[in-house]
């Protein structure tokens, strides 16, 4: 579905992603960790097309295609959601009309007709239950006036909505209190499926325990240096980022 | 028509056509001393106001005129007058036709009265003639004063108080003639709301956009008596054959409430003037204005709000979308009077410009003499945040769509503000047609 191949990428000439590799079949759970400065974000926001950033040498494919070819919009109606770290308020722009523009353009990119009105207000419905969004937030402007929970909560409303292949969640357990993040891991369980792929990207262990991913990787300096089961996690959380530090760096020693 | 005295002593008003330069020695309609002032309005000028007037720096009248232009007669009833024209028999709406009155297409409820006067004083009401052309300062605006000296036939609208629902009344002009040479209309209208009376007027025109050359020259007086509630909305979107000059001046006694708002979503040139008096306390003015122009429009609103009585309010929220090489203007004005004492008045302009080649200027003017007051304003000019712009492509939405959403998003504050179900929806659909024209893509 995704394979990222030493792909060198940065903003304003600065390299920041030195060389990061990583694929993700179908149905996987992928979980990047790392400490702070160690490119996680800058991952993110390659991936969804943000303007700014540039790619110098890899490559990314996304369902046989390559996704840095593909405008932000394109990368979006070829299935790929990005839950991100700091949601944008938009006043004025109401969540669900939005949404029903976005989903009528993604089926129209499929040369589907136009999602059914009864269809569209039952989906609503059912994925707001979903990630307990209380009533009438849907219909609000985008994220205004809306706490640090209901934002994240409301990301993942939308990628419930958009029905993606891959989803990647952006620290969305940041500024989380223990409930919100419950919630926001429910609301991802529900939507895992063998065709639907996560990269949950986060700096603690905790979001693990409700998210349980198939592989965890651990990204330092804009590579990923270690990958291993979930145990990994436990395993970061328990010793701290800096023995995989050292380890790595006497790798690098040895191998010099 | 009478003997004509030469008005402009000079010949070097450059675009101002030749008939305009004369006037009858006196009015039909126009009471003497109102008659007088606009005259000597008009001899100031040797020029016509542009960029070395104050009042027009940013908006040059010397084109306004095409050099073919004639003042298009309405009194004649048989002119341009369509009498099998569609009739919706259940919204009240007031009717005219290439500048005619149209009685017959004109459906009103029982509280308001119209009269067309165009032959002699005696067809002005009562209640107009102590006031004809004086809430309007002819000696400010040298457009309404032409207006004053030229126009010939004026519509008087008397609200009287009703029980039971606010009525809404659309003010419908038709402009489909097929005339050969470009054509001038000088429309007058005053709206007098008695005390307690109340009622909401739409106005729009409706114009052949492969006609003649039109020009608008038009002057609108609404005078709230104590407690009245009125609402003026103005909705342009006349397309490229039309350009207009409007002034609207109103006036609010004791309680009275009046709201207006400008939409202007297609002109190809236009400029507005409102000028509200609050004269008597309590007095309320709302004042709400949409602009959005594109490829090379001009669109120039000029506000007036004066606070002359105490415990008056008075609330402004100006909006300006400029795409392609247009330019708008905002000029807005609050004084505040002496005695003016607890006086409240708001006031905000913000623009978004599109395109690097758009511009906007906005000058919002505060003068306060009483001591005891809450007076704010700002301005503000930027662009669509990219940050908003990129979060809704990212969801999948075309750069298109994402900046047209934006766009509306802004506008919909003012839209907001019509309290008229039919009107909010006629401007909110043309706002969205002038953008999926793709007017509004950079």
């Amino acid at each position: 579905m995704l394979q990222v191949k030493n792909l060198k990428a940065g903003i304003e000439g600065l390299e920041i992603l030195k060389g990061f590799s990583l694929e993700i079949r179908p149905g996987e759970v992928h979980a990047i960790m790392g400490p702070n400065g160690s490119g996680k974000s800058t991952l993110a926001n390659v991936l969804s097309g943000r303007e700014g950033y540039e790619v110098f040498e890899g490559s990314v494919r996304f369902s046989e295609k390559d996704l840095m070819e593909l405008s932000p919009e394109d990368r979006a109606r070829e299935g790929l959601f990005v839950a991100f770290q700091y949601p944008v308020e938009i006043p004025g722009v109401s969540n669900i009309n939005f949404l029903r523009t976005a989903i009528n353009e993604i089926r129209n990119y499929h040369n589907l007709p136009p999602i059914d009105s009864k269809e569209f207000l039952s989906r609503v419905k059912e994925k707001q239950a979903m990630v307990e969004l209380q009533m009438g937030l849907a219909s609000r402007s985008v994220n205004e006036g809306f706490s640090g929970g209901e934002k994240k909560r409301n990301e993942v409303f939308q990628m419930a909505m958009l029905e993606p292949k891959l989803a990647i969640l952006d620290e969305t357990d940041s500024g989380l209190d223990i409930d919100a993040l419950r919630i926001v891991a429910n609301g991802v369980n529900q939507l895992r499926s063998p065709e639907r792929s996560f990269l949950v990207i986060t700096h603690y262990q905790r979001l693990l325990d409700y998210i349980v991913p198939d592989f965890v990787h651990v990204m330092v300096d804009g590579k990923i240096v270690k990958s291993g089961p979930k145990e990994l996690a436990l395993e970061l959380e328990d010793k701290g980022y800096d023995w995989i530090r050292q380890e790595f760096a006497s790798s690098i020693n040895k191998s010099n | 028509m009478a003997a004509e005295k030469e008005l402009v002593a000079s010949e070097a008003i450059a675009g101002l056509p030749s008939f305009l330069r004369n006037a009858p020695k006196e009015s039909v309609l126009v009471p003497q001393e109102a008659w007088k002032k606009a005259v000597d309005t008009l001899a100031r000028f040797s020029e016509l106001p542009g960029r070395s007037t104050e009042e027009y720096k940013y908006t040059d009248t010397d084109k306004f005129f095409p050099s073919d232009i004639k003042q298009v007669d309405v009194i004649a009833s048989s002119n341009g007058v369509s009498h099998n024209a569609s009739v919706d028999e259940k919204s009240h709406q007031i009717v005219f036709r290439n500048g005619v009155f149209v009685e017959t297409e004109t459906r009103l409820p029982n509280h308001i009265r119209v009269t067309w006067g165009s032959k002699n004083r005696s067809e002005v009401p009562q209640y107009a003639e102590a006031y004809f052309a004086s809430t309007s300062d002819p000696g400010v605006d040298f457009f309404a004063a032409l207006n004053t000296i030229r126009f010939h036939g004026a519509l008087f609208i008397e609200v009287l108080p009703s029980e039971g629902l606010e009525s809404s009344v659309r003010v419908i002009h038709h402009y489909d003639s097929d005339s050969s040479v470009s054509e001038l209309y000088f429309p007058r209208m005053f709206i007098h709301a008695h005390p307690g009376a109340n009622a909401c007027f739409l106005q729009w025109a409706n114009n052949k956009p492969n006609g003649p050359e039109r020009r608008v020259v038009g002057v609108t007086e609404i005078r709230a008596c104590k407690n009245s509630k009125i609402c003026f909305y103005r909705l342009q979107h006349e397309g490229n054959n039309f350009a207009q000059i409007q002034d609207l001046s109103v006036l609010i006694e004791e309680g009275g409430e009046v709201d207006t708002n400008t939409l202007t979503i297609d002109c190809v040139w236009v400029r507005n003037n409102l000028s509200i008096r609050l004269a008597g306390r309590d007095a309320t003015a709302h004042l709400n204005g949409l602009f959005i122009t594109a490829g090379r429009q001009h669109s120039d609103m000029r506000t007036l709000v004066e606070h002359q009585a105490e415990f008056c309010k008075s609330n402004q929220v100006y909006k300006g979308v400029l795409a392609g090489k247009s330019t708008g203007v905002f000029n807005g004005r609050i004084f505040v009077f002496k005695d003016a004492q607890k006086t409240d008045a708001y006031q905000s302009s913000k623009n978004i410009l599109l395109t690097d080649d758009a511009s906007v200027y906005s000058k919002p003017q505060l003068e306060i003499f009483a001591d005891d007051v809450k007076c704010s304003h700002g301005s503000t000019t930027g662009q669509l945040s990219e940050d908003a712009q990129f979060y809704l492509q990212s969801r999948g939405l075309s750069k298109e769509s994402a900046r047209s959403l934006l766009v509306s998003a802004f506008a919909s504050e003012v839209l907001e503000t019509l309290k008229n179900d039919e009107l909010r929806k006629i401007a909110t659909e043309l706002v969205f047609e002038k953008m999926n024209k793709g007017l509004l893509v950079s």
